[in-house]
């Protein structure tokens, strides 16, 4: 069969569905070595233990020691962890809801790409293109997810370093 | 290092990714030219940028504040903004705390980055803190910018208070409803409130203008068109490191009053993430009103140009290094002080430009 003969078999939607398909497997391979490439463990780590030493040798410890005693300054570090915690929920929770969101977007998006099907290659198609889409929206999700955890994470750490610099503070 | 560190990274790189794929024909040339000189006034030299442009300016500017008088940063964080918190590494910092951190608190450290560039300025590694004394800032920050927030922005404003610039010589304006962009007055660009490519959003006020008449009084409206031509220069011949991940091609708009007979300021501008003429050609460089505003007041528009880069160095969306990724090597990372490799590149520009019209130039313009 000649290649003349197979475009006339196969409907042009679902060429293009397919075609998208290998795209995004393609895409999805470079953006996994470029997420390997970005892990640095050895390097990050010393990197952190670096900056650490320097800001403790600038840190002044005695006056942490009176500060710990004093129920104003407990208070303010107990209100920003309290303030950070309220944050971080409302964060995940937002992730949540936009799992939801997709979800039910999902079975409409579905029924409008069916409207026009004429044929079971275009249904095959329409079914193509909207489970990619679907794919593409849960990896956003997930990404997002992933990205709020590090930023919680990342507040976390601060929080803890933040409530050392106030302590030494004079 | 941690899953949610793993996590983080896969996000940001994974969204950067996105934006290699639209990719348009490259703008550097096989024709781009030396980039000649100009005789330009270097002590009047003056900074602006969005986002990682922002953060490229505090840089470029706090760095080499002898030659400078003045800086534009749109929705950027303080100099030395990835160095805030110890205890994470500074990819993290910049995908944090320095962009939409979790709360206030813990968004950038100022108090330290004020004592690190305090250090920085004591061993010479940046010009004195008190050259920015005397200069005029303007910052902006969109009231709909979820990706670099007001929080990360006001440290800007308190780092330029904390090491002396007078609250007078600040315009800080966060009353715009912008997304994340450059705005500018032309309806073709994306609306105001949306944070969408090509960050460029029309808000029905030019802000190049903006930016440059807080850094030089008395200027003239911009003209309505250029009389000359946006010159493509050949930028590699000012990098002397393999992984700035900066162009080939950069791009400068140059009066003709400046080419011949005046000594004029140059302004440097920057680019941000996914806005290198790479990626979205000449919509930053030539259509941001820079240039019309330099045709009317003799000024010299300096656009140097990143690019993406997949490995080594990494740097998938084509940012201005806040950072260190130009130093992959390096866990100690220089990306903010007169010798890191960009900043270096860019000063290096600005003394080509500075240095005295070739002779032959000016009989041949006379």
């Amino acid at each position: 069969m000649n290649a003349d003969a197979t475009n006339e078999i196969v409907d042009p939607s679902l060429s293009d569905a397919i075609k998208d398909w290998n795209d995004y497997t393609a895409e999805s391979v470079k953006n996994a070595l470029i997420v390997l490439e970005a892990i640095t463990p050895v390097k990050d780590n010393v990197q952190v233990t670096q900056q650490v030493i320097e800001a403790f040798k600038n840190t002044d410890w005695q006056p942490a020691s009176k500060k710990l005693l004093d129920p104003e300054v407990l208070a303010a570090v107990g209100r920003e962890l309290a303030e950070i915690q309220k944050a971080a929920m409302e964060r995940l929770m937002e992730g949540c809801n936009q799992y939801l969101v997709t979800t039910q977007e999902a079975g409409k998006k579905f029924a409008d790409n069916l409207k026009d099907v004429k044929s079971p290659q275009q249904f095959l198609a329409a079914w193509l293109e909207s489970s990619l889409d679907l794919v593409k929206d849960y990896q956003q999700n997930a990404t997002d997810q992933a990205s709020n955890l590090g930023t919680i994470q990342s507040a976390y750490k601060a929080w803890l370093q933040s409530t050392l610099q106030n302590l030494s503070a004079k | 290092m941690t899953s949610f560190t793993v996590n983080l990274r896969t996000r940001v790189l994974s969204a950067l990714a996105a934006a290699i794929c639209i990719f348009t024909a490259s703008q550097a040339g096989a024709h781009s030219q030396a980039l000649p000189a100009y005789g330009a006034d270097i002590n009047q030299t003056s900074v602006s940028g969005l986002s990682s442009g922002a953060f490229m300016t505090s840089q470029l500017y706090v760095a080499y504040s002898d030659i400078m008088v003045g800086a534009g940063i749109v929705a950027g964080g303080p100099y030395l903004c990835s160095k805030s918190w110890s205890l994470n590494p500074l990819v993290v910092n910049a995908t944090t705390t320095c962009m939409n951190p979790l709360t206030e608190s813990v968004g950038p450290n100022t108090r330290l980055l004020v004592s690190l560039a305090s250090s920085l300025a004591q061993t010479g590694a940046i010009d004195p803190l008190e050259n920015l004394q005397n200069d005029h800032i303007y910052i902006f920050s969109g009231k709909k910018d979820r990706t670099v927030t007001t929080d990360v922005v006001d440290q800007t404003y308190a780092f330029f208070t904390a090491v002396g610039v007078p609250e007078a010589s600040i315009k800080y304006d966060k009353k715009v409803r912008a997304g994340h962009a450059l705005i500018t007055n032309n309806d073709d660009d994306t609306r105001c409130a949306l944070t969408k490519a090509p960050y460029i959003n029309d808000c029905d006020f030019e802000q190049s203008t903006v930016i440059l008449n807080q850094i030089f009084p008395d200027l003239k409206p911009p003209a309505e068109q250029l009389s000359g031509e946006i010159m493509a220069f050949d930028q590699s011949e000012f990098l002397d490191s393999d992984f700035t991940s900066m162009s080939e091609t950069a791009y400068a708009y140059v009066p003709p009053a400046c080419q011949t007979e005046k000594s004029c300021p140059v302004h440097v501008v920057f680019h941000g993430c996914k806005q290198g003429a790479q990626v979205i050609g000449n919509k930053y460089y030539g259509q941001t009103g820079y240039n019309k505003m330099a045709e009317a007041n003799d000024l010299i528009m300096l656009y140097p140009q990143v690019q993406p880069s997949n490995s080594s160095p990494l740097n998938p969306e084509g940012c201005w290094d806040f950072w260190g990724y130009s130093s992959p090597n390096n866990p100690d990372p220089d990306f903010y002080s007169k010798n890191a490799p960009q900043v270096r590149a860019v000063y290096k520009m600005i003394q080509r430009l500075a240095e005295p019209k070739p002779e032959a130039t000016v009989t041949t313009e006379e």
